[in-house]
C-alpha cells in the first residue's frame, strides 16, 4: 500500500467510543449508519475453561438456559417476541467467554435491550427448562458428529490439551451434562454475568449516547460483583513425539487430519511475528507453503492449512487437510516434514516481507464489515490486548522483521512433538498407516460417538 | 458457433489508468438506484461488458467480483460433460499469455486481497476482496484472464486430482451433500438441476486440456461478463479504470447454447432412503420453487418464514421446541434463474423418525393453505425478512454477491432493492396461494438413516454434490 493509501485508511478509520458501562462493565460501540440495523454483543470474560472439574459444559448451558426463559415470559414468549422484532439472539461460547449475541433492526433496539435485559439480569434458570435445555444440546452435541471437520475438532481439542481447562469442547459432554444441578447452573450464570465481568458492545446505526441510555434501562438492576480478574490459565502438558488418535467412523472415503500443540498466550510480545511466520506457512491464502506444495505442486488435498487460536491463554497451533484414504499416507508424511523443516529453517527476509504485506493487508477484508471490527474488538478485549490492537494492528505486522519472525518460530513452533488426530474409517486407515511404518502402538483408536 | 479469442487485454500487469479511455471504451450508464445511505449504478460498455458499482465510503476493502453467465445449467450431461464449468473455475487461476503460473494469486495476494470463486447451475463468479487502492490493478488482472487464459496439461490433470478430493469432502463423506444431490436428481427430469455442480465423479476424472480449453473458448469474453463492485470506490475513477481495463476488449459473437425449458418439479412424489452414520434419521424434502425473479418469490420466501424462519416459527416449533423430535429445522430455497427447489431439513433426535417429521410438515402447510394467517403472524415474518435482507448486505462482499446474483437471474439488480417492498405487500390470501400452488403437490423426499434402522423405502443409492462450490477455503 502506497504511503498517501495507508494515510487515507487511516483517516476513514471509523470512530469507536470506550466507556463505561452498567454496574462497573466495559461498553464498546462503533456507529455506522449505511445499513439500518445493530449487531449486539454481551460477553461475559471466562468461558468453558471456566467450567469446574466434570463439569464440562457448564458455562454453555446456563446461557443457554438463560435465553429460555426470563423476566416472567416462558421460552416460547421469548422466541415470539424476538421473531416479532426481527431479531436474531444467540447463544456463543468459546473456551474465553459467553457471549449473548444477536442482530435488531434500528427501531426495534430499545425493546430488544429490554428482552436481553431480562434474560442477563432476570433469568428464570429452572429445573424443568433445565431438563428440556440439557436434552436439546445432547442432540445438538449427536447432530455435529455428522460433519467430519467438526468431529475432528472435537477430538483433537482434547487431544491436544488433555485435562487442560481448554480440553473440552465448549457444550460439553453427554456424561457431564446429565451430572449438572439447577442450583450450580444458576449460581455459575450469576457468577459470570455480573457488571465487572462484561463487556457490552454494539456496532451499526446507534449513538453512543441513545446506547448508554437504553442500557442502562434495560440492564437496571444488574450486579456489579467481585472485582477480580480472570485467574491465570496454566501451561498445557505438552505431547510427546508424534502419536496418531484415529477416529473410527464408518464409511469414510477421505480422511480428515488435524495436527498441532499449544502455543503461546494471544498477549504474547510474539504474537504478531508468529502470526506472520504462521501465515506463510499455511495461512488462508493460496501462495502458503501448504497450499503450494499439497494442493498446488501435488493435487493431494482440496486444502491445507494452519494458523493460532488467539487466546487469554495457551492458543492451538493447529493444522487442517483432508485427504482422499489412498493419497493419506503422502499427504500426512508430506505436512510433517513440510512443518519440520519450517521450524529448522525459519523463513528467508524475503518470505518475510512478502507475508507482512498479505497479513496486513487482508487484514482490511477481515474487519471490512462492522460487526467483524466489534467482534475483533471484544475478542482483543478478552485476551488481554491492548485497547488499540485491532486499529494498530496493520502498522505492527508492517514493523515486525525477518529476525522477529524467526526468533518466534524457534521459540513457538515444536513439530517434533504433535497431538495428531485423523477421522476416518479406522479398518481402512490403520491398515495404511501400519503399511507406512507407523507403529501399531502409535495409533489410539476411538469411536465417533465417544464423549 | 465458437467465439473466437481476442488479442492480449491492454493494461495486462495492472498500472494505474494514464489517460482517458478510447471514446470506443467509455461506458453508458444503463441504471441507477439508491437503497438506504448507498446508491448503485450499472453500466454498459460497447463490447457488451456490464459493470455494477456499490461505493461505501465506510467500507474498508473493496470486493471485486466477475460474474460469467455460464454454470453447469451449460453443461452436457449425455456427452459426459458435467462439472466442467466448475473445474474450469478452477483453472482460471493458472497463467495466462502474459503472466506465469500463480502469478495471480501472489499477486493479489501480496497486497493482502485474497481470491476465491464459486460456480452455480447458472453462473460463475469469482471474487477478489482487496485493500482500497488496489482496483486498477485488479481489473487488469481481471481483463487479462478473461480472454489470455493460456492452459497446461499439467495443470489440467492436477486440477481435476483437486477437484475430485473437493466432492470426496463434500458430497461423497457429506450427509447433507449427499441428500442434496439426490434429491435434485430424482427431482428433475430433463432440466439441468438434475446434475450437481460439481459434476459426476466419472466426468470430473475424464475433463482434458481439450475440453477444458473449448469451453473458455465458448463461454468466456467481455459479452458474457458481469463485473460488481462494492466497497470503497470511486465511482468515477473505478469506470476509468475499468474502461482502460477491458474496454480495448472486441465484442465477441455470443455461442448458441441449449434452452433448457423451465420444469416446475418434483412432477411426482419421489423419495430414497440411504444408509449413513447418523444420530438419528436426517431428513430433507423438496417442493417445486420459484426462480429469484418470479412474480411470486417474495410471497415464497415469505411462507419459508411462517414455516422455518425463526424459532417461533410453525414447523420449527413444532419440531424443535414443542416435542422434541427434532435437533434443528431449517428452509432453503435455492436462488435459481429457473424454477428450482425448497428444500426443508430436519435432524431428528434418537429414538425418533423420518416420517414422523414429514407428517408435521405435512399438516402444517396443509394448516397454511387451508387457513388465514392472523396478521400478527405476517407482520412477525415480514419484519424477520427485511432484517435478513439488511443482514445480506452488510459487507462489501455480500453487497457484490447479492447484486451479481439478481443481475444473473433477473437482468436487473433494481430488482432486488424492490424485494423489500414486495415482502410489505405480501397478503394472506398470496400465503394461502403459495401454499397451495407448490407446497400441496408432488414432493422430493430424501432420507439418511444410521445402520441397523428398518428401512423407509427406496433404494439405497449413493449419490453426492453441494449446490454452491466454492474453489477455495
Amino acid at each position: 500500500m502506497t504511503p498517501s493509501a495507508r494515510a487515507a485508511e487511516a483517516a476513514s478509520r471509523p470512530s469507536v467510543v470506550r466507556q463505561a458501562g452498567p454496574a462497573g462493565s466495559l461498553m464498546i460501540v462503533e456507529t455506522n449508519h449505511a445499513i439500518p440495523l445493530v449487531y449486539v454483543v454481551v460477553a461475559a470474560r471466562g468461558g468453558s475453561s471456566t467450567d469446574p472439574h466434570h463439569r464440562d459444559g457448564l458455562t454453555n448451558l446456563a446461557a443457554e438456559l438463560a435465553r429460555r426463559g426470563a423476566g416472567g415470559r416462558t421460552r416460547a414468549q421469548i422466541d415470539e417476541a424476538l421473531d416479532a422484532l426481527g431479531a436474531t439472539l444467540d447463544v456463543e461460547t468459546d473456551p474465553d467467554s459467553v457471549r449473548f449475541v444477536g442482530q435488531v433492526l434500528a427501531r426495534n433496539l430499545d425493546r430488544f435491550l429490554a428482552i436481553l435485559g431480562d434474560i442477563v439480569v432476570r433469568p428464570q434458570l429452572g429445573a424443568a427448562e433445565l431438563e428440556r435445555t440439557r436434552r436439546e444440546i445432547e442432540a445438538q452435541i449427536d447432530e455435529s458428529r455428522n460433519d467430519d471437520q467438526t468431529l475432528c475438532t472435537r477430538f483433537f481439542t482434547k487431544n491436544l490439551y488433555g485435562d487442560h481447562p481448554y480440553g473440552h469442547a465448549p457444550d460439553g459432554s453427554r456424561a457431564d451434562l446429565e451430572n449438572m444441578t439447577a442450583d450450580e447452573v444458576a449460581a455459575h450464570f450469576r457468577r459470570q454475568f455480573a457488571g465487572r465481568n462484561l463487556i457490552f458492545a454494539a456496532s451499526g446505526d446507534v449513538e453512543p449516547a441513545a446506547l448508554a441510555a437504553e442500557l442502562g434501562r434495560a440492564f437496571a438492576g444488574l450486579r456489579e460483583g467481585p472485582a477480580e480478574k480472570q485467574p491465570a490459565l496454566r501451561v498445557p502438558v505438552p505431547a510427546t513425539g508424534w502419536r496418531i488418535q484415529l477416529v473410527d467412523k464408518p464409511d469414510r472415503q477421505q480422511a480428515q487430519i488435524m495436527f498441532g500443540h499449544a502455543g503461546p498466550p494471544a498477549s504474547d510480545p510474539d504474537l504478531v511475528p508468529l502470526e506472520v511466520a504462521l501465515a506463510a506457512f499455511g495461512g488462508h491464502g493460496m501462495t502458503s507453503t501448504l497450499m503450494d506444495e499439497v494442493r498446488t505442486k501435488r493435487g493431494l488435498a482440496y486444502g491445507a492449512y494452519l494458523s493460532l487460536s488467539e487466546r487469554r491463554g495457551a492458543g492451538a497451533i493447529s493444522g487442517w487437510v483432508f485427504s482422499g484414504n489412498e493419497k493419506v499416507v503422502a499427504t500426512l508424511k508430506l505436512v510433517l516434514k513440510l512443518y519440520l523443516s519450517f521450524m529448522e529453517k525459519g523463513l528467508d527476509p524475503a518470505r518475510v516481507e512478502t507475508f507482512k504485506a498479505f497479513v496486513a493487508g487482508s487484514y482490511a477484508s477481515e474487519i471490512d464489515v462492522p460487526e467483524h471490527r466489534l467482534d475483533a474488538r471484544v475478542g482483543a478485549e478478552l485476551a488481554g490486548l491492548p485497547p488499540d490492537f485491532v486499529d494498530t494492528y496493520a502498522d505492527r505486522v508492517r514493523a515486525v522483521t525477518p529476525a522477529e519472525v524467526n526468533a518466534a518460530i524457534a521459540k513457538h513452533v515444536h513439530a517434533r512433538d504433535l497431538a495428531i488426530t485423523m477421522v476416518a474409517t479406522a479398518s481402512v486407515m490403520k491398515k495404511l498407516l501400519v503399511q507406512a511404518k507407523i507403529k501399531d502402538t502409535a495409533i489410539d483408536v476411538v469411536g465417533f460417538e465417544q464423549d | 458457433m465458437k467465439g473466437s479469442k481476442s488479442g492480449a487485454a491492454p493494461n495486462a500487469a495492472g498500472s494505474p489508468a494514464a489517460s482517458s479511455p478510447s471514446p470506443l471504451a467509455r461506458p453508458q450508464e444503463v441504471a441507477r438506484a439508491p437503497l438506504g445511505t448507498l446508491t448503485a449504478s450499472k453500466w454498459r460498455f460497447d463490447n457488451g461488458l456490464v459493470a455494477v458499482l456499490m461505493p461505501d465510503a465506510t467500507a474498508t476493502s473493496i470486493a471485486y467480483t466477475t460474474w460469467f453467465r455460464v454454470g453447469s445449467r451449460d453443461e452436457d450431461e449425455a456427452a459426459g460433460q458435467t462439472g466442467l464449468a466448475h473445474l474450469f473455475e478452477h483453472l482460471m487461476f493458472t497463467q495466462t499469455r502474459g503472466q506465469p503460473a500463480g502469478a495471480f494469486d501472489r499477486a493479489i495476494e501480496a497486497v493482502g486481497g485474497n481470491a476465491n470463486a464459486m460456480t452455480y447451475y447458472d453462473f460463475t463468479a469469482y471474487i477478489d476482496n482487496v485493500p482500497p487502492g488496489e482496483l486498477a490493478r485488479v481489473a487488469g488482472m481481471e481483463a487479462d484472464r478473461m480472454v489470455n487464459l493460456a492452459l497446461d496439461k499439467r495443470q489440467v490433470d492436477n486440477e481435476r486430482d483437486v477437484v475430485a478430493e473437493e466432492r470426496l469432502g463434500s458430497v461423497e463423506d457429506s450427509v447433507d451433500g449427499t441428500l442434496d444431490e439426490l434429491m435434485y436428481k430424482q427431482s428433475f427430469r430433463t432440466h439441468p438441476y438434475r446434475w450437481p455442480v460439481i459434476g459426476w465423479m466419472k466426468d470430473i476424472k475424464a475433463v482434458t486440456e481439450a475440453k477444458a480449453t473449448a469451453f473458455y473458448r465458448r463461454f468466456y469474453n467481455p459479452a458474457n461478463a458481469i463485473v460488481v463492485i462494492a466497497g470503497r470506490i470511486d465511482e468515477a475513477a473505478t469506470l476509468e479504470a475499468l474502461a482502460h481495463a477491458y474496454g480495448g476488449l472486441p465484442m465477441m459473437a455470443e455461442s448458441p447454447r441449449a434452452v433448457a425449458q423451465p420444469e416446475h418439479a418434483p412432477a411426482e412424489d419421489v423419495r430414497a432412503t440411504l444408509v449413513r452414520p447418523v444420530p438419528a434419521d436426517r431428513l430433507v424434502v423438496g417442493y417445486p420453487a420459484p426462480g429469484l425473479a418470479d412474480a411470486d418469490r417474495a410471497a415464497y420466501e415469505l411462507v419459508n418464514e411462517l414455516l422455518l424462519g425463526g424459532p417461533s416459527s410453525r414447523i420449527y416449533r413444532k419440531l424443535v421446541v414443542e416435542r422434541e423430535l427434532a435437533s434443528s429445522a431449517r428452509g432453503d430455497i435455492a436462488p435459481t434463474r429457473d424454477p428450482g427447489l425448497y428444500g426443508i431439513w430436519v435432524q431428528l433426535t434418537k429414538g425418533h423418525t423420518a416420517a414422523e417429521a414429514e407428517a408435521i410438515i405435512v399438516d402444517e402447510i396443509a394448516s397454511l393453505a387451508r387457513t388465514p394467517i392472523p396478521a400478527a403472524e405476517l407482520d412477525k415474518a415480514k419484519v424477520r425478512l427485511e432484517t435478513e435482507f439488511w443482514r445480506e448486505l452488510t459487507s462489501s462482499h455480500g453487497r457484490a454477491e447479492m447484486l451479481g446474483q439478481f443481475e444473473i437471474a433477473c437482468g436487473d439488480f433494481r430488482q432486488m432493492f424492490a424485494r423489500g417492498g414486495e415482502y410489505a405487500r405480501v397478503s394472506a390470501a398470496d400465503v394461502r396461494a403459495i401454499a397451495t400452488r407448490y407446497l400441496s403437490g408432488p414432493r422430493s423426499v430424501v432420507v439418511a438413516t444410521p445402520p441397523g434402522a428398518p428401512p423407509a423405502g427406496g433404494g439405497g443409492q449413493r449419490p453426492a454434490k453441494a449446490p454452491v462450490s466454492k474453489n477455495r477455503s
